[in-house]
């Protein structure tokens, strides 16, 4: 793994439980960043932990069901105390169509595969964390990460894997509208 | 309301009551409480944000439609502020209402206090007033300038005495008739929005006036007390149990959350009545101890002569209100009684005993 060049003091939010790979998998990268992390079992602990960092620039990353309880309220929250959203959806895809357009929505990152929020992460560090009001909300310009585009154009279905895969996170490659967004879901 | 009409709310200077949920179903005068200038949070998200930015002296939280979040929510409340958190319960919900106010987290309890709603929003500030009544804020409160909300402790006891009085009975410890009623009539509300099941138990004691008349009205109270005893230990914590009449208990089998959530164990029926299987297990066992019950009071006697006749009906099979299961499970006591007592039938199964059924 390439060690993410740090050039903000980032701090991470890890919603999950404990035997979660993906979250055990998370928190070891965000200490291999060098980023300062707590984990929270739910989205209702994360709250208190979000409203006691008020200002910072931070990142809450967790499973997409875990944060889009309380019919995706968490978002509007995190985004209201200056922190990203990175979810991974990596099942039911076309079934969450809902919960991935409230993420979207506040601004959130949406990826398909756990490594790519390494690049969430490095896009954020190199970028200045929070993304910018006009990057956020609905009928502006909204981001849906590579894999999570791709497994929508393929229904839902797991991509390629591998090298045959397009798993690299280019941003500007996937910029999207929310109604592009709700064709593809459409579709 | 306007600002000279604003109660004095009990706490801290400055502090106010947050209220989270729908308030709606919680308060006759919800209208007036947002104008009142308690901050209201639909959400319990947006709630706990708000308790971890700004101090309050209370927290009232709706305990409908929060389900099976509710433990994890007010756990993080409880990290994030010092307010004192009190459940507004339907009456369905006590039971849970009042395990969270046992349960312990960090060394406090989940809860401090629970109120059956709905309520008006004096009585939350008469509850709320009880927690601060030993601190300085009473003495702000009480030096003049007390508000609505200030009640002394000895009130508050008086309070709480009208509360049991209202719901209890006094021989047994149980609740009364007019809490069963108005208990199971909340229950199949929400069984019906919900498909859950609720089971009513109706049953009297055999004979109890032959020993009223041959040991004295004592004895038959003693019985009494025994039989609520036995019954009350062997239902589950969340089953409530009522005496409604001289002789004659009640009992309320219903379907927590998490029962319902539990899959297949939650599911049994009983294959030959579409009774759930719970509470006739139940009742086979109140049935069995209390034929094992001795009862020193009736003397050499006493042994293995207590028994019961009963009637037990289910929602939605038998009934869709709470007065047709009543008269459903009545008439199957009846039976019960007609075809020589100490058995509970099943209505809709004439000569159905539960003790029939494996």
């Amino acid at each position: 793994m390439t060690k993410v060049a740090t050039n903000l003091k980032l701090q991470a939010i890890v919603v999950g439980g404990s035997a979660d790979e993906f979250v055990r998998n998370t928190m070891s990268l965000l200490e291999d960043c060098g980023i300062e992390s707590v984990l929270c079992e739910d989205v209702y602990s994360a709250v208190g932990k979000l409203s006691a960092k008020k200002g910072a620039s931070g990142v809450v990353i967790g499973r997409l069901g875990k944060l889009s309880r309380e019919q995706g309220r968490f978002f509007h929250i995190a985004s209201g105390n200056g922190f990203v959203c990175c979810c991974l959806v990596d099942k039911d895809l076309a079934g969450r169509r809902r919960q991935v357009m409230d993420a979207i929505e506040t601004g959130a990152f949406v990826v398909a595969e756990p490594a790519e929020i390494e690049e969430v992460l490095a896009e954020l560090l190199g970028g200045g964390g929070a993304r910018s009001g006009e990057q956020k909300g609905s009928g502006k310009a909204l981001t849906g990460i590579g894999s999570v585009v791709e497994k929508i154009l393929t229904g839902g279905q797991d991509g390629p894997s591998g090298n045959d895969r397009t798993s690299k996170f280019l941003k500007s490659e996937f910029l999207t509208t929310k109604e592009e967004l709700d064709a593809l879901f459409g579709a | 309301m306007g600002a000279a009409d604003r109660p004095i709310y009990p706490g801290r200077e400055g502090q106010g009551i947050l209220l989270t949920g729908d308030i709606s179903t919680a308060f006759f005068d919800a209208d007036d409480i947002a104008a009142g200038g308690c901050e209201v949070c639909p959400n319990m998200l947006d709630a706990i944000d708000a308790a971890a930015r700004k101090s309050f002296a209370a927290i009232g939280v709706v305990m409908s439609g929060t389900s099976g979040k509710l433990v994890s929510a007010l756990r993080a409340l409880r990290e994030n502020c010092d307010a004192r958190i009190v459940l507004l319960a339907q009456m369905s919900e006590e039971p849970r209402a009042m395990q969270l106010v046992g349960a312990s987290y960090n060394g406090r309890s989940v809860a401090d206090d629970y109120l059956i709603c709905p309520v008006r929003f004096s009585a939350l500030l008469t509850r709320i007033s009880h927690f601060f009544v030993d601190t300085a804020v009473r003495d702000r409160l009480g030096g003049g300038a007390v508000g609505s909300a200030a009640v002394d402790a000895a009130t508050e006891k008086k309070i709480r005495q009208l509360e049991k009085l209202a719901t209890e009975d006094d021989l047994t410890g149980l609740k009364n008739r007019r809490y069963i009623w108005e208990f199971s009539r909340q229950i199949i509300e929400r069984a019906k929005k919900e498909d859950r099941r609720v089971t009513l138990l109706v049953f009297d004691v055999d004979n109890l006036k032959h020993y009223n008349d041959l040991y004295g009205h004592p004895a038959g109270d003693e019985i009494l007390k025994q039989v609520a005893v036995l019954i009350r230990r062997c239902c589950r914590n969340h089953d409530v149990v009522g005496r409604i009449g001289g002789d004659e208990f009640a009992v309320v089998f219903w379907d927590t959350a998490q029962r319902r959530a539990g899959g297949a164990q939650s599911e049994r029926r009983s294959a030959t009545a579409d009774h759930p299987i719970e509470a006739i297990s139940i009742a086979k066992r109140f049935v069995k101890e209390l034929g094992d019950a001795e009862l020193d009071l009736l003397g050499p006697e006493g042994k293995g002569v207590l028994a019961i006749s009963g009637g037990l009906a289910s929602f939605p099979r038998d009934g869709s209100t709470i007065e047709e299961l009543f008269r459903q499970a009545d008439k199957a006591l009846l039976e019960a009684k007609r075809s020589g007592k100490n058995r509970i039938y099943l209505v809709g199964k004439p000569q159905s005993d539960i003790s029939d059924i494996d």
